[in-house]
């Protein structure tokens, strides 16, 4: 290891795993969430994306609060970069995944504002927000 | 049983580090509202939307000077809170709350 990563590593301090410190925990968790959503986002697999989020989980609970926040803003910076080439290297996937997204939240939408006991202005809204949650033809 | 009794001692030493009943309370609402949203998703967004919700509730611990054991406990709690409390009937009240 170079000498900087040794001298941060120690100057880290210990995490909950023994023998290892923060740094060290921080950058192997780093690493295979990104090998994992990468591969997630290449295979289109819902299971490696989920992996993923689970080893920033586990990482997360193994270090202190600075490298946990450490860990969550490189791994939001790593899932961009991730998107963003995603997009640039398959668009046509990328709009799928994107279209897939805005009828999963229209769908939610129109789920929140047909939910029993909601006022009626809320609902009203909620329906007129862009994204077309029309209203239904019933009311 | 064991496990339960440590897993409520181990709560209470997180309480004891947060010492703020309203910051505990706001921590397990904004897991059962990340829960109720990622809910829409199907169960399993919900449980990790109740997970996101356990790490925050985790990073505030460790910050407050509790230990990791007592952070994963307090990060468990309030998981398993957030996705019971966290679906459409809590969206439902919070959005027919009147702004004063």
């Amino acid at each position: 290891m170079p000498d900087w990563y040794t001298r941060l590593s120690l100057g880290s301090g210990a995490s909950f795993a023994a023998t290892w410190s923060n740094a060290d925990v921080v950058l192997v968790a780093f690493g295979v969430f990104v090998i994992l959503f990468a591969l997630g986002a290449v295979a289109a697999s819902n299971m490696l994306a989920e992996a993923s989020f689970l080893v920033l989980v586990a990482g997360g609970l193994l270090v202190a609060w600075p490298a946990m926040i450490a860990l969550s803003m490189a791994a939001m910076i790593a899932a961009a970069v991730v998107s963003f080439a995603h997009r640039a290297l398959a668009p046509k996937r990328a709009a799928e995944i994107e279209a897939e997204a805005e009828a999963l939240a229209g769908e939610a939408l129109r789920g929140l504002a047909d939910a029993p006991g909601l006022r009626s202005d809320v609902a009203q809204r909620l329906r007129e927000r862009p994204g077309g949650v029309a209203s239904p033809p019933d009311r | 049983m064991d496990w339960a009794y440590t897993l409520l001692d181990l709560g209470a030493a997180a309480f004891r580090a947060i010492n703020s009943a309203g910051m505990v309370i706001a921590l397990v609402l904004l897991a059962a509202i990340l829960a109720a949203v990622a809910g829409f998703g199907g169960g399993r967004m919900r449980l990790y939307g109740a997970m996101v919700g356990g790490m925050v509730m985790n990073a505030v611990v460790k910050a407050e000077g509790g230990g990791h054991e007592a952070a994963f406990a307090a990060m468990a709690i309030t998981t398993a809170l957030g996705y019971a409390l966290g679906g459409t009937g809590l969206l439902v009240k919070l959005l027919n709350v009147r702004k004063r």
